[in-house]
């Protein structure tokens, strides 16, 4: 298993486990899961996410995490 | 006139007369109202030398032939004058319910000339029109000043003014409207401050005609459908503070003057925050379904207290993550005190950046400020902003923003700036496009002339690396194109922002208010039209290519970790070929041929 950070932003926050209160959650997973995988283990459809960044770089939802990794989705928003 | 009201109300503030004039139907046909209606009288009558704050400026404000129709998001209106801030020509927006109340009085465009003898206040009544005494409200703030205003005219009109900051000529002062909205950007709180116009207040009863009816009533269908669409529903329950999570991950958050793209602290200044701590409801302006405005209020736990409106992401970047603001209380306690004082959060955030980075370099002395300002000094950041907006003490000097400041204290390159006005808060070197925008914004460094979120970071209408130059001066070109028309027509671009069939939607919704047929082709031709006016007024000024410019932090600092790392702005191979599809000369100058073009005299 490997321990990962995930951040959901805006309105995916509504995914977080019941009683989060935390601006991330650590979360154990198997090795060479996805970002697909984790976002699959929170209920997360892919279609409403529309970016993911690990570790400050962009990545893709079949992006393999490692022990350690910082994962950040975020939704579709616009600038203004 | 379908889509227009059909009048200008002229305004001489020296000898007090009123003249209603009619609105020349070719004049609409050729400049669409707003921005561009407004500009062109500017360019026509301006004596283009005048100092900004001198009563030769002209004041405009100005709402479109969409204001007021029922087409998607149409409240909105421009305030167009030489700006004192840029010495450029300006326009500065603002939603909110005045822009519907002042066309509902009957006038497409009011225009101030002159100065007053003592403050005053413009009082519109539908058809009756009158100067008044303003001696009352002047020195109060702008939601006392609302209020004031509203008891000695009527409980329904609804009112634009400036605050002290606008009577103290801050160059960044704000107009303020409906008590919490702002015409926030190039200090046309000053211009109006200058005239001893202290506020308009309007009251109208009037519709306005268009010529096809059932086509604007496909508003609410779309608007339905915007609302229902993932990212309207993340806009109605996060407002633009959503932003700040998207511009973190991709490192485009301006943090500490510009030096980084990442705000460690963002998670405590953004848009759940606000609906965690602060939130009260979110709101909408005038025919608007996306609810992305912000009703908030200080818990009682907070340092500080206060009832108001935002943080708009603008503001969690100007005075939080741009200043190491890192506490939503503190940073929404500073938007409180400047939509009472009435001025610009954006600028006002730069002229503290500036402030803080030539106090590390060790070019100004903490006793000219009279106490520390250091990054991420809420407090003391509080306290400079009172003096700013009360012109008090080195307030004076703060007010008169940071490019001023940093040429003043020996480092322009401090100023994260361009042609003076502080920039929106997208950071270039993670999205070059931007960048260009920013340099070639006839009004300097901001978001409103268009911005490139969509494609950049969204990749919307289709992908592209935000990090490259190729296909960014077409992109620009594209999307100042159509915020011009956007704003011409008197609506807000959100909802069009948000479809990437947008422009020719508005499109439709114009053809259907004036009656004739305008395809999206025609409608971003008449956004070029007025780009090109703009540009033509700051030829006037003597402004060319070497205005066209970014701080070198952006154009040789490589950016910092994360997306991005290492990347700078290529403006000037951007600024070449931008040039040539605009059909500019490498000056910078539209051509003779563009010109005749466009059908610019």
């Amino acid at each position: 298993m490997i321990r990962v950070s995930l951040r959901l932003s805006g309105p995916l926050r509504g995914y977080y486990r019941a009683g989060c209160q935390a601006k991330s959650e650590q979360v154990e997973i198997p090795e060479a899961s996805t970002v697909g995988d984790l976002l699959d283990v929170y209920g997360v459809p892919h279609d409403k996410v529309h970016l993911v960044v690990v570790n400050r770089r962009r990545a893709t939802l079949v992006t393999v995490l490692q022990d350690g990794d910082d994962v950040w989705t975020i939704p579709l928003a616009a600038g203004g | 006139m379908n889509g227009w009201m059909g009048t200008i109300l002229r305004v001489d503030l020296t000898s007090g007369a009123l003249v209603k004039q009619e609105l020349d139907p070719e004049l609409a046909k050729a400049y669409v109202g707003g921005r561009g209606l407004a500009t062109k009288i500017l360019f026509d009558e301006l004596q283009i030398d005048c100092d900004p704050l001198s009563p030769q400026n002209m004041l405009l404000f100005a709402n479109g032939p969409l204001t007021l129709t029922g087409a998607l998001s149409s409240g909105r209106y421009m305030v167009v004058c030489k700006s004192p801030l840029t010495g450029t020509i300006c326009c500065s927006n603002s939603g909110g319910y005045f822009p519907a109340a002042f066309k509902s009085a009957g006038y497409d465009v009011i225009v101030f000339t002159g100065k007053a003898v003592k403050p005053v206040y413009l009082w519109i009544d539908d058809d009756n029109v009158e100067i008044r005494d303003a001696s009352g409200v002047w020195g109060l703030d702008t939601r006392s000043t609302c209020s004031a205003i509203q008891r000695e005219t009527h409980k329904n009109a609804r009112i634009a003014c400036i605050g002290p900051a606008g009577e103290n000529l801050v160059r960044f002062a704000a107009i303020i409207n409906d008590g919490e909205r702002a015409a926030a950007r190039s200090g046309v709180g000053a211009v109006m401050g200058s005239k001893l116009l202290k506020a308009v207040a309007c009251r109208g009863t009037k519709g306005v005609r268009v010529a096809d009816p059932e086509e604007l009533l496909r508003a609410l269908t779309i608007g339905d459908h915007i609302k229902k669409a993932d990212l309207g529903i993340a806009f109605g329950e996060f407002g633009t503070p959503l932003f700040a999570d998207v511009m973190n991950a991709n490192n485009i958050m301006p943090t500490k003057n510009f030096q980084e793209g990442f705000f460690e602290s963002a998670d405590l200044i953004n848009g759940a925050e606000i609906i965690d701590r602060t939130l009260v409801r979110s709101k909408a302006c005038y025919g608007c379904c996306l609810n992305c405005g912000r009703n908030t209020r200080l818990p009682a736990n907070s340092k500080y207290q206060g009832r108001g409106d935002g943080p708009e992401y603008e503001t969690i970047f100007s005075l939080g993550s741009n200043i190491c603001i890192g506490d939503l209380c503190t940073l929404t306690k500073m938007n409180y005190l400047c939509n009472e004082m009435g001025m610009d959060t954006m600028d006002a955030g730069t002229t503290l950046a500036t402030l803080m980075e030539l106090r590390d370099l060790g070019l100004i002395e903490e006793a000219e400020i009279g106490f520390p300002l250091t990054w991420g000094d809420g407090d003391n950041c509080i306290r400079l902003l009172e003096m700013i907006g009360t012109g008090k003490g080195f307030g004076t000097e703060a007010g008169r923003g940071g490019a001023y400041l940093a040429a003043k204290y020996g480092a322009p390159q401090v100023f994260m700036g361009s042609k003076g006005q502080g920039f929106a808060g997208y950071h270039p070197r993670a999205m070059v496009g931007q960048g260009l925008l920013y340099a070639t914004s006839p009004e300097g460094g901001n978001h409103t002339t268009g911005n490139t979120i969509q494609p950049e970071i969204n990749g919307i209408p289709q992908p592209m690396d935000p990090l490259r130059p190729e296909g960014k001066p077409e992109m620009v070109i594209s999307r100042q194109n159509e915020t011009a028309f956007a704003d011409a027509c008197g609506v807000c671009v959100f909802p069009y922002m948000l479809m990437e069939e947008g422009t020719e939607i508005l499109a439709d919704f114009y053809s259907a208010a004036v009656g004739e047929h305008y395809s999206e082709r025609d409608v971003r031709k008449l956004g070029e039209r007025i780009f090109n006016l703009e540009r033509e007024f700051n030829r006037r000024l003597g402004l060319s290519r070497q205005n066209d410019t970014l701080p070198d932090r952006l154009t040789k600092e490589p950016h910092t970790s994360g997306i991005g790392e290492g990347n700078v702005v290529p403006l000037e191979e951007m600024l070449n070929r931008y040039y040539a599809l605009r059909g500019w000369d490498q000056e910078g100058l539209p051509t003779q041929e563009k010109l005749h073009e466009l059908s610019i005299r």
